[in-house]
């Protein structure tokens, strides 16, 4: 599992790569979490790349959400594949976090 | 089945993390001659995620887990045994569904998503094994 954390205009743009399963999530958490919350500032989330997820990966997800908006910063994910997207809709994810279409898209729900 | 297989996939697996690799890959190459579509591949894979690694991680006790797996009419029967300490994870009380980022609860997303993902899932204790059978429709 690859993950790379960069700063686009003021909002953290982080890309994962391959699959969020239990070996993966054990091994990635940290530096997801190191990666993105000191910042505290709006953050977006490329999965395009993201082939699998079960629930150690929606709880990563979910936790780092939670500790943002409890600084005032906003989260938003894009680029789900469809597999991946049936987990964030079963698990209702998709109710409570944005997750749009695209890199653009996710930039603007951040901003606005 | 699971005792006494003659047919279909049966496998013991170590109780370590590895063990959830191990599992999708045998399981993966058992049910390809039946080629289900990407998204009942998927929701194979993330129910057996949940199971074996529900082992892994909370079955204080246990020392070996053993995957099976069957066609039937039905679909993909598969079934998770391990040998800890007599434990119900579908008799726990699901959390309350996400309403808002900041009343979501942060675990027990694994026993919800087994039930939505499968069309049956059950359990029994036989002896002094923990059984999980779940039906999936191919």
């Amino acid at each position: 599992m690859d993950i790379v954390i960069t700063d686009a205009s003021g909002v953290t743009k982080a890309e994962l790569n391959g699959r969020l399963d239990t070996a993966n999530v054990n091994d990635l958490e940290l530096r997801f979490t190191a990666g993105i919350m000191p910042k505290a500032q709006h953050t977006i989330v490329d999965l395009t790349n993201v082939t699998f997820i079960a629930s150690l990966g929606i709880r990563m997800l979910l936790t780092t959400a939670r500790g943002l908006a409890s600084r005032g910063a906003k989260f938003a994910m894009f680029g789900a594949n469809p597999a991946v997207m049936e987990i964030f809709e079963t698990t209702a994810l998709s109710d409570i976090i944005p997750i749009l279409q695209t890199e653009a898209d996710a930039m603007a729900e951040v901003a606005g | 089945m699971p005792a006494n297989a003659q047919m279909g996939l049966r496998l013991e697996l170590p109780k370590e993390v590895s063990a959830v690799e191990t599992a999708r890959q045998a399981l993966l190459q058992f049910i390809e001659p039946s080629q289900p579509d990407g998204g009942v591949i998927n929701r194979i894979e993330v129910v057996l995620e949940e199971l074996v690694s529900n082992v892994v991680r909370h079955a204080d006790q246990a020392t070996r887990i053993v995957l099976s797996a069957d066609l039937c009419e039905q679909g993909l029967l598969l079934w998770i045994e391990d040998d800890g300490a007599a434990f119900d994870p579908l008799a726990a009380q699901e959390n309350a569904p996400f309403d808002t980022l900041e009343n979501a609860t942060l675990g027990g997303l694994g026993i919800p998503l087994i039930k939505r993902l499968t069309k049956s899932v059950d359990y029994e204790r036989c002896g002094d094994i923990n059984r999980m059978k779940v039906l999936f429709a191919l």
